[in-house]
């Protein structure tokens, strides 16, 4: 089964955090709710601005040190990630909506 | 019903017309199945008040029935459009909205032959069919369905907005979409009760005849400013938009 960039980035969060898988996805989901993303439908932009913008005060509020420093790591991963393809770049609701108004 | 009370209709049905074509033009270019989706609803909507106003213009009683029951047959159809069109661009991974869409097709579907078999095909007798209940509920189902839509996705953008990761006109199409799915299902209500009313004192009493053209013309409008929507009121958008900078999709 192919990973999701939310799979890939909630590893990644786990794995420089220590934080467990669950709470890793849990923050990860918290995040996206607050930035108004759907974790099935995302693009690595939304998940950089999400990592730089969110992230950090999410991981400080859950005692993870460094948290800036985290989010950097997770979004060098994220620059590599053996990801298909950006899920969200043509078939957003955002980007249906848009063309259809560009008629 | 007031002597001139086609005209809205006509108004209306060309507006969907218009808005299909445009949609039309551009799914050929881009081949998307959306585009394709929605002009095809548009369209039959379109064709469907065409039709329903034809026996009103020509004040032919003979043509009424069937020619109501063309429009019904159209209209459902282009609902059915409209439910493949909100499950692939908001849901296309849920079973859920696979099966949402399967009630609706089953409930218009069955509500028309149902009516046909209780030989009320021009479905103006509803206290004597159940099944026009059933094929009004599939409907009321739909937009409602495009009313959720529109608000949900209207409060998403609002944030993706703050970070910069959509326009202030995306929110905007949000923003309408939810009102002409609610005002779609006031507009059903205002519906179901003039068809009870005419049913019950044989004649559409004027007020509520007007309210319900307004419920019926008023989504036309709101499809017409986020598929067209004229510079000055883009402008006026991005103007009143808290988030100036943030980058426009």
């Amino acid at each position: 089964m192919e990973t999701s960039l939310f799979d890939f980035a909630a590893e990644k969060l786990e794995r420089h955090t220590g934080l467990s898988q669950l709470e890793a996805r849990g923050t990860l989901r918290i995040a996206l709710k607050a930035a108004g993303l759907d974790p099935k439908n995302l693009s690595r932009q939304e998940l950089r601005v999400v990592f730089e913008k969110l992230m950090p005060g999410e991981l400080d509020q859950r005692g993870v040190k460094a948290g800036q420093d985290v989010c950097v790591a997770v979004l060098r991963d994220l620059e590599s990630a053996p990801i298909a393809g950006d899920e969200s770049a043509a078939s957003s609701p955002d980007d249906v909506f848009r063309r259809l108004a560009k008629a | 019903m007031e002597e001139s009370a086609y005209l809205g209709g006509v108004i209306v049905g060309l507006g969907y017309l218009a808005a299909g074509a445009r949609l039309a033009w551009l799914s050929a270019s881009t081949r998307k199945a959306p585009e394709r989706l929605l002009s095809a609803t548009f369209v039959l909507w379109g064709l469907a008040y065409a039709w329903q106003q034809m026996p009103l213009i020509l004040e032919n009683e003979w043509l009424l029935v069937p020619l109501y029951t063309a429009g019904r047959v159209l209209t459902d159809a282009g609902t059915i459009g409209s439910a493949f069109f909100l499950r692939l661009v908001f849901r296309p991974k849920s079973t859920i909205a696979m099966g949402v869409v399967a009630g609706i097709c089953g409930g218009l579907v069955l509500g028309i032959a149902g009516s046909g078999w209780m030989g009320d095909w021009g479905g103006m007798d509803p206290l004597r069919n159940p099944w026009w209940w059933l094929e009004w509920s599939a409907v009321v189902v739909s937009v409602g369905w495009i009313g959720l839509e529109g608000f949900h996705h209207y409060g998403m953008s609002k944030r993706r907005r703050r970070l910069g990761l959509c326009g202030a006109l995306d929110c905007n199409r949000y923003l309408l979409w939810g009102l002409v799915g609610a005002v779609w299902m006031i507009y059903e209500l205002a519906y179901a009760a003039q068809v009870l009313e005419f049913q019950l004192i044989g004649a559409f009493s004027t007020s509520l005849d007007r309210i319900a053209a307004v419920l019926e013309s008023a989504p036309i409008l709101f499809i017409w400013l986020i598929f067209c929507p004229p510079p000055a009121y883009q402008r006026w958008i991005e103007r009143s938009d808290p988030h100036p900078n943030a980058a426009e999709g």
